[in-house]
């Protein structure tokens, strides 16, 4: 196997995730190689061919097979010492920092009264297997979710939410794998629906996005803690993001049902979950544009976005976008006589690029994805393509509060394999017991 | 001088006191915080071995499995000179199969493994 130096430690865990520890790995000496000029191009072939025949023609010592766990074994006990609490805390955080277990903010300690109250939050055994956490393939059991929620700062009546968002994450639709191991500046966003927005005190008004509230910022970071520990991708040995991403650190934003106009289906209606229903929906966004209304009209401002998102990123065509209205562009278009469908249907004809840019033909030799179809490849330079392949694929709903008009249209990342999913919430027996212990955590919000 | 004695034995006893103090004082790591590790434990998949390596590659048949991304394709066609160059008597045959969605993936990499007698992977990306 050869890949582009940065990429070698990479290409080593996934061969070793994938069990072919073996397998002989090429760095070439360069970062990349498209748009490298012709000389370098045969610079880098030839001073890689003795290696490549020595890797076909050399023994290669073998790895003895670990052994698989038949079942999960309970959370090691770690101590850190220190003159008192505050410096055996620091050493704790030193520690973590060093060996990559954490995300670079200050951690809540998961001692072992903290994770029995964290457990309360959930009637799953606490060795129960939520999901397997790629790319490393750890083990997420509700224990290890509990542990990475207490460090995150979460309350025990926050882990319906984070586990549902597991379970989400590590459905193969989602391809977590691709999500936490590409070069793509993709992050999790997590959507909240429901009835549990009022119960967890979510914020679902201004700058929902943003920070200030309890829930929306811990679930957010306990996420990315989960993927951290759990899937074990870290910046630069498996997770290959030259950039980054802002919503990395952890993002829930919550639905404005109490100023979705009237008629409107909720997000998880859309989705095809009843009103009564909490559900979390996971997407892989990539950018957050501001989509506009007070110089016209909304649905061309987004429209303009899905074009200039798409002729950007031609090759993430296979999956859904995501619309998110503040109350004051809904309140407008819904007064012009639009519903979710009827928006949806506007934008699927208006947000159309030509065929020119998804590159040259055939598509089939040079696109990164194989989900776009031969239709498109069959088009001429300027046959129209909508911005997803279905209607149902661009995604609409209310949230933030009622300021001058400024929603998001949240681009895509996935070459066709990382869907936008929505699971809904079961909440255990004693959740009005959890909702109780939440009275003082609550941070106001504005509805205006 | 009996003053003297009593003087220097009180002096002695309370140095001595002093030091069983010092030593039972508290010391720097005192206090031990516990806490669960946030680490998973690593799913073990089967280890799957690689194949026995080749004695040369002269004559033999080399597939490459292309992964479709811009940086592969743009290396390959310079690799497979190179290669040629190295062992002119190899022969070289490419399969671009894509990462992601792919219907005939499966039947590709078939293919790929029957004709070969080796594979070189080019990423690319």
């Amino acid at each position: 196997m050869i890949d582009a130096k940065p990429f070698f430690s990479d290409s080593k865990s996934s061969a070793t995730g994938a069990g072919v520890p073996d397998l002989q790995i090429i760095a070439l000496s360069v970062a990349a190689t498209d748009g490298l000029p012709k000389a370098d191009l045969e610079q880098v072939a030839k001073e890689s061919v003795k290696e490549i025949i020595d890797a076909l023609t050399k023994a290669v010592p073998t790895v003895t097979a670990p052994q698989a766990p038949s079942q999960p074994k309970r959370a090691e006990v770690l101590s850190y010492a220190g003159k008192d609490y505050a410096e055996a805390i620091a050493n704790m955080e030193k520690f973590f920092l060093t060996n990559r277990w954490g995300d670079g903010l200050p951690i809540i300690p998961p001692t072992e009264e903290a994770v029995e109250e964290m457990l309360k939050g959930t009637d799953l055994p606490r060795d129960h297997v939520v999901g397997i956490i790629d790319p490393r393939k750890g083990i997420g059991t509700v224990e290890k979710i509990a542990i990475n929620a207490v460090m995150a700062g979460a309350r025990p009546a926050y882990m319906p939410v984070i586990i549902t968002a597991v379970q989400a994450m590590t459905d193969p639709a989602f391809d977590l794998y691709g999500v936490q191991c590409t070069g793509g500046l993709t992050a999790p966003l997590l959507i909240l629906s429901g009835p549990i927005i009022k119960d967890l005190d979510v914020n679902f008004t201004y700058s929902t996005a943003g920070p200030g509230w309890r829930a929306n910022s811990t679930i957010g970071r306990a996420i990315r803690l989960i993927l951290i520990n759990l899937g074990q991708a870290w910046p630069g040995i498996n997770d290959m993001k030259d950039v980054g991403n802002p919503a990395k650190v952890g993002i829930l934003i919550g639905e404005n049902e109490v100023q979705t106009p009237s008629g409107w289906p909720t997000l998880r209606e859309q989705e095809g979950f009843p009103k009564s229903a909490s559900t979390v929906s996971v997407y892989a966004s990539l950018s957050y544009r501001q989509i506009g209304c007070i110089y016209g009209d909304p649905l061309d401002y987004i429209a303009g976005n899905m074009k200039t998102a798409l002729n950007s990123q031609a090759d993430q065509w296979g999956e859904e976008v995501v619309v998110v209205f503040s109350p004051t562009n809904a309140e407008i278009v819904a007064k012009n006589g639009y519903t979710p469908d009827k928006i949806r249907q506007v934008l699927f004809e208006k947000g159309r690029v030509t065929r020119k840019y998804f590159g040259p033909r055939p598509l089939g030799t040079v696109a990164i994805a194989h989900a776009i179809p031969k239709w498109i490849d069959d088009l001429p330079d300027d046959g129209l393509v909508p911005t997803v392949p279905k209607v149902e694929d661009i995604k609409v709903f209310v949230a933030g509060g009622r300021g001058p008009g400024c929603g998001f249209f949240i681009d895509r990342w996935g070459f066709g394999q990382s869907h936008f999913l929505t699971k809904e919430i079961k909440l255990p027996p004693n959740w009005n017991d959890l909702l109780k212990n939440l009275q003082g955590w609550e941070t106001p919000v504005e509805v205006k | 001088m009996r003053r003297k004695w009593f003087r220097s034995s009180l002096v002695a006893l309370m140095l001595t006191v002093g030091l069983l103090i010092i030593s039972n004082a508290p010391t720097a790591a005192q206090v031990t915080l516990n806490i669960l590790s946030p680490r998973g434990e690593i799913f073990a998949p089967p280890i799957k071995a690689i194949s026995a390596r080749l004695s040369s590659l002269e004559g033999k048949k080399i597939g490459i499995l292309n992964n479709s991304k811009a940086g592969a394709n743009a290396l390959q066609p310079y690799l497979e000179e190179a290669l040629k160059q190295a062992i002119p008597k190899i022969e070289l045959r490419t399969w671009g199969i894509p990462f992601n969605v792919y219907p005939d993936k499966e039947k590709d990499l078939k293919a790929l493994a029957d004709w070969s007698d080796a594979v070189i992977g080019i990423l690319g990306d």
